[in-house]
């Protein structure tokens, strides 16, 4: 069973979290480690598998207009729904 | 039947410009608009945008216009001498006296038309500039957290990829950049919103699309500003233009196509659901390879168990033997000192026996003391009449001192 994930303050980002459950995969695939070590890996791993299915299960789409402004920059702005 | 002859000079005669008028009602009415073939000449395209030009084959030749309206539409202008057929009306041109032809469209004949001429034109450019080279399309990012859209904004395209990206990464960001798809100044707007996401880049990847429509419609995806914006994007870019079966300069310069714009943004994003599964069963993976490696390193352990015991009882009988060897080599090293120290202790003995009073004692001499036993170094410590006692080697003698002659001197004892 995985324990509980760490609380963290950044906004969590599912391709960081799959990113890093990959090299967290690949190293203990790979055999090199200490068995401490190996641990401390399974339990971050269990704490990016928690954090990926909250993002996704609480995933709402989010729709942005680029639009130039009349003095020429860029902004984006949500895309209005009836558009 | 012979012709006419004229009568005398009429009375009254058609002005030119009425005759030409009639002329021109009489085409316009009677001759309905048609195609023409003919050979290009003479291509004109003045600073108003119309175009002038004229169709010829080998014993005629036909001035025609094409009005800017119409001619914008076209790809490219067309080379003189292009086997070409148009579509318009034939009219005179009263001012000039001359028939004229307004065209309202043209397509060249040969190798698939202007449009495909147009087509290979623009792609023989950009391959030459290595634009359509397979070095250059880049791995697609395999979860963008951003993707970039450029599409017209209303229709069904948009609505199509934004479901799919709802259903399948509901937790990606899209943003929209919107543009015209079609028609006059359509490619600068594409190639514009493309650059958007130049200037400000927040998107991983980009899908440029549009719905199916004909050759003209999707023609801004075959031009030069187009291709030029999708090559110069800093993120892969994926192309949906229209069907399947369309295929367009954007395409080329992709860097991957999308058969349709709902398979665009499928390519674009992973499918939720395939994540989900995976995730559940990595803790599962993860013990897995944590107990396979401890599985190993027990097996391990046991395999070397044997040649360690090995080891170690070389060590052990190795370390007899050098105890074995310590103790002979002491016990020779002990013998022989003892040996010498008995040969110096006999030296010593004969030395000291050498230097022993009784020696001197078993050679003739005795030793005088007092009746107390105090040693009598000389004559001159004695008295007359005292009682000594004289030692000998093997006895002593008590006598008594008869006289004390001090000049009497040493002679040497007979040594026996």
């Amino acid at each position: 069973m995985c324990p509980e994930p760490d609380t963290t303050e950044e906004p969590p980002r599912l391709a960081a979290s799959l990113a890093r459950l990959d090299q967290i995969v690949r190293r203990l695939d790979s055999g090199d480690l200490e068995l401490e070590d190996q641990m401390a890996l399974y339990v971050e791993g269990c704490g990016h598998v928690v954090t990926a299915r909250r993002i996704i299960q609480d995933a709402v789409l989010r729709i942005d207009e680029m639009v130039e402004t009349v003095q020429g920059t860029l902004e984006t702005r949500p895309l209005a729904p009836e558009e | 039947m012979p012709e006419p002859r004229p009568a005398a000079a009429p009375r009254k005669a058609f002005a030119v410009s009425a005759v030409l008028g009639r002329i021109r009602e009489v085409l316009d009415e009677r001759v309905p608009p048609l195609w023409v073939r003919g050979e290009l000449g003479s291509w004109k395209r003045a600073t108003s945008g119309h175009c002038y030009f004229t169709l010829k084959d080998q014993a005629a030749q036909l001035r025609c216009v094409m009005w800017r309206s119409d001619a914008r539409r076209l790809p490219t202008a067309p080379r003189e001498g292009t086997e070409v057929v148009v579509f318009g009306r034939i009219s005179a041109y009263p001012a000039r006296g001359e028939l004229q032809m307004t065209v309202q469209a043209l397509e060249a004949t040969s190798a698939g038309g202007l449009w495909q001429l147009a087509f290979e034109a623009l792609k023989a450019k950009l391959l030459a500039e290595g634009l359509l080279s397979p070095a250059r399309k880049r791995p697609l990012p395999p979860h963008p957290a951003c993707i970039g859209i450029v599409t017209s904004r209303g229709g069904a395209v948009l609505h199509d990829m934004l479901r799919v990206i709802q259903r399948r990464a509901p937790w990606t960001r899209v943003v929209v950049s919107a543009c015209r798809v079609q028609g006059d100044g359509a490619a600068d707007e594409i190639a514009q919103a493309l650059d958007r996401f130049s200037r400000q880049p927040c998107a991983d990847l980009l899908i440029v699309a549009r719905g199916g429509g004909s050759v003209e419609d999707l023609w801004a995806f075959n031009e030069e500003a187009v291709a030029r914006a999708i090559a110069a994007s800093p993120v892969p870019v994926i192309s949906a233009i229209g069907h399947e079966t369309d295929f367009t300069i954007a395409d080329l310069v992709a860097d991957l196509r999308a058969p349709t714009p709902s398979a665009a943004a499928e390519l674009a994003v992973p499918d939720g659901d395939e994540i989900r599964t995976a995730l559940d069963a990595l803790p599962g993976r993860m013990e897995r390879s944590i107990r396979q490696h401890l599985v190993r390193a027990a097996q391990q352990v046991e395999d070397a168990a044997p040649a360690m015991e090995r080891a170690v009882r070389r060590s052990v009988e190795r370390a007899d033997r050098d105890v074995e060897h310590a103790h002979e080599r002491m016990t020779q090293l002990i013998r022989g000192r003892a040996n010498l120290l008995r040969q110096r202790m006999l030296g010593l003995g004969g030395h000291l026996e050498a230097l022993s009073p009784l020696a001197a004692l078993r050679r003739g001499f005795a030793l005088v003391s007092d009746d107390e036993g105090r040693l009598l170094r000389g004559a001159a410590e004695a008295r007359a009449g005292q009682p000594i006692r004289l030692q000998l080697a093997d006895g002593r003698l008590h006598a008594t001192v008869d006289a004390i002659d001090m000049h009497s001197t040493l002679e040497e004892p007979d040594v026996p």
